[in-house]
């Protein structure tokens, strides 16, 4: 009796252990910079500070993430609402790793260790940066993803009534995010389809049938709820509508989804029997196979589809090739092994539906680039996998001086799935995620400075939102801040895209850092989607050097340019508004 | 082990702390006057440290040429017309006023505040002068 409580309470300092490494990872940006980290500003500049100003605004992701943000907006003032933007909300999404980790607990087989899974979700480089390290609305869309999963499981597993908070998460995941929901409802069809196939074949039960007449209905409120967010997007906002759009626009992706719906039941169930069965799988064997495919897949096709993204696909890729999916994969073998095939059709039936998703976004021209959101959704379902694999894996290990490396191997991989959270500029497609003080003060002065002089600002998104928050929204900005379809055809864009200069406007204050030149690796930030290039050293000559262009602000991180401004004033009294 | 090894990447991470103090110089006004031109600028020192450095006048003539890179800003045909000292307590905002005499030849007025300067800071110099970039912040306005 002593022992087992003792074995608990280690577990619960494991589990604390783990937890707060998983907190201070996403504390990282916060203290490192003590600024918001990512894009999240622009988010909230462009979207709900229109909301508290009570104009009304597309919300392409879901109402719910903006709306929250608005309450707390409303309730305590800009400046703190900066201060928990960047110190607290990266702690409360900390705790959306934990529905997987829920997940992992259900599970009924031998020998699996929960905190396994805990470890993976805190340190995995894609949930760190995405799930906390940037207060993105695919954070909360993510919880919702990963409760509708859970209490899903718990339906399949306990009592059918637990399908009833998976259609409240659902509706709450819809409401949230848009690809979260997309995933989600190929996640409940996949499950609906192989269940349906699994009760036609082999369990004719009531509470199947029940439970599989609940799922159909969660399939058509997500669906539905969907359609509503699709009302409350921007024109061309929103990818789920887009998707819908470009299958639509192609028969044979529309065949291909209907021979996909008659064919996938049986492929799911005979691939579950089939890893049963199989006796041939080893871990070694796995390990090498899933690290050569793993690996050369993706390398393969970022070199045919987009070169540019290789330094991007290797940072993110190697950790994961190494550490996540092998494990994943051993897992899944072992659980397919060890449950029953109702149980493991859990597991089958999504990650094939996911498999197929991913190759059929790939074929979808210009728009395969969504492919990139694609895995953080499918890891953090598979997690529970990686976590029981990493748990086969050590209970097979027979003797101490094989502990020894495999634990040294495997501290390795965690390391580098850590280590690898927060890219520098030249493995993001030269985009700096984080803000600086001086970038801060470079906002503020560019804003006082067009009052002064009565000028547009030109500047890229990320010091634009900067600049929008600075300016309560009220500075002249020549960007988009709301629409990512639209590129702004601003002296700073062109430049950077054509890589040609050309003269500037006369009333336009010009506000550069260093996080858009070349010499920094950096990019001229055009909406994510948008063409842009870095800002060349031609580019920084010709404001350094043509006649009338005066270089009027230094904060060292950049500066502010502008086309003759005192000549504009033509008056004696040149005061200035701010700073004495 | 994992966990030692994430927690000295995190002690890493914080270690390389970008720092977050900086020192801004901006141009709030100018004037041309009979026989000079009128500049007020503005520095700042947006640090927990004192900052002691120079304040440099460059006359540029025609052909007069800025380049930078990552390490250094050089500034080729200009003139050093003078210098001056200015030292910054930590969070301190100075208003200068800098009159500057007419020189119908010359085409622009760089104003560098920079404190490592040793060599730049003589005045009448005329050959590139070459200025630590993380030491060195400049604004300039064209008179010619």
């Amino acid at each position: 009796m002593g022992s087992n409580l003792d074995r608990l309470k280690h577990q619960d300092w494991y589990l604390i252990s783990v937890f707060s490494i998983a907190l201070l990872l996403r504390m990282i940006p916060p203290l490192k910079y003590g600024l918001p980290y990512g894009f999240d500003v622009y988010e909230f500049v462009s979207r709900v500070f229109v909301l508290n100003e009570g104009g009304s605004v597309s919300m392409p992701h879901g109402p719910l993430f903006y709306y929250l943000q608005l309450v707390v907006l409303k309730t305590v003032s800009y400046d703190m609402f900066m201060k928990i933007l960047t110190f607290v909300e990266p702690l409360v999404f900390a705790f959306f790793i934990l529905p997987p980790y829920f997940v992992s607990k259900q599970l009924k087989t031998e020998g699996n260790k929960p905190v396994y899974t805990l470890l993976y979700l805190a340190v995995t480089n894609l949930f760190v940066h995405q799930v906390g390290g940037v207060v993105i609305p695919e954070g909360l869309g993510i919880l919702f993803y990963g409760l509708s999963i859970l209490f899903s499981m718990r339906a399949l597993t306990r009592s059918w009534r637990w399908m009833l908070p998976a259609m409240l998460s659902s509706f709450l995941t819809a409401m949230s995010h848009h690809l979260s929901a997309f995933q989600l409802t190929l996640f409940f069809s996949s499950l609906f389809l192989s269940y349906l196939y699994y009760y036609l074949k082999q369990e004719k039960t009531d509470s199947l049938l029940r439970l599989l007449v609940l799922m159909f209905s969660t399939i058509v409120l997500l669906l539905a709820s969907s359609a509503y967010v699709w009302s409350l997007a921007g024109e061309e906002e929103n990818m789920l509508r887009l998707i819908l759009n470009m299958v639509l626009e192609k028969p044979f992706l529309l065949l291909l989804i209907m021979v996909t719906m008659f064919l996938f039941p049986i492929v799911t169930v005979k691939t579950a029997g089939f890893v049963k069965k199989y006796p041939k799988f080893t871990f070694i064997k796995t390990f090498m196979s899933v690290l050569l495919v793993g690996m050369l897949i993706p390398v393969a096709l970022t070199l045919m589809l987009h070169p540019d993204a290789l330094p991007t696909i290797l940072w993110f890729t190697v950790p994961i090739s190494l550490g996540f999916l092998p494990f994943t994969i051993h897992g899944f073998i072992q659980y397919c092994k060890k449950s029953s095939q109702y149980d493991s059709l859990f597991f089958t039936a999504p990650l094939i539906v996911f498999m197929i998703e991913a190759s059929a976004l790939l074929s979808l021209g210009d728009y395969r680039v969504l492919i990139h959101r694609i895995p953080t959704f499918i890891m953090f379902f598979a997690a529970p996998l990686a976590g029981y694999g990493l748990s086969c894996f050590s209970s097979e290990l027979r003797s101490m001086e094989k502990e020894y490396l495999a634990g040294m191997m495997i501290a390795y991989f965690i390391f580098s799935l850590a280590s690898t959270s927060y890219p520098k500029p030249e493995f993001t497609y030269g985009i700096k995620e984080s803000i600086s003080y001086s970038e801060l003060k470079l906002a503020e002065d560019a804003y006082s400075y067009s009052l002064l002089f009565n000028s547009k600002i030109d500047t890229d998104t990320r010091l634009g939102a900067l600049l929008m928050f600075v300016s309560r929204r009220n500075a002249f900005w020549t960007g988009n801040l709301t629409s990512w379809f639209l590129p702004s055809n601003s002296w700073l864009v062109n430049v950077s895209v054509s890589g040609e200069t050309y003269p500037v406007e006369k009333d336009v204050l010009i506000v550069i850092s260093n996080a858009m030149m070349e010499a920094y690796s950096g990019r001229v930030v055009n909406l994510i989607t948008k063409p842009s290039g870095p800002l060349r050293k031609e580019a920084i000559d010709y404001l350094n050097n043509s006649p009338g262009i005066d270089r009027l602000e230094d904060v060292q991180n950049g500066a502010i340019y502008m086309f003759s401004p005192w000549k504009r004033l033509n008056q004696s009294d040149n005061g200035f508004p701010r700073d004495g | 082990m994992s966990l030692f090894l994430v927690l000295l990447f995190t002690s890493y991470e914080l270690l390389e702390t970008p720092p977050k103090d900086f020192i801004a110089v901006k141009i709030i006004g100018f004037k041309r006057e009979d026989d000079c031109f009128s500049i007020a600028l503005f520095l700042k020192n947006n640090s927990s440290g004192k900052h002691e450095g120079h304040l440099i006048f460059l006359i540029g003539y025609e052909g007069s040429r800025v380049s930078e890179d990552n390490a250094f800003y050089c500034f080729t045909n200009f003139r050093t017309l003078g210098f001056r000292t200015v030292t910054l307590n930590p969070g301190e905002g100075v208003k200068l006023n800098v009159k500057l005499p007419m020189d119908p030849e010359a085409e622009r007025i760089i104003i560098a505040y920079c404190w490592d300067a040793s060599e730049a800071v003589q005045t009448g110099y005329y050959s590139p002068v070459l200025l630590r970039r993380d030491d060195t912040v400049w604004v300039q306005t064209w008179i010619g």
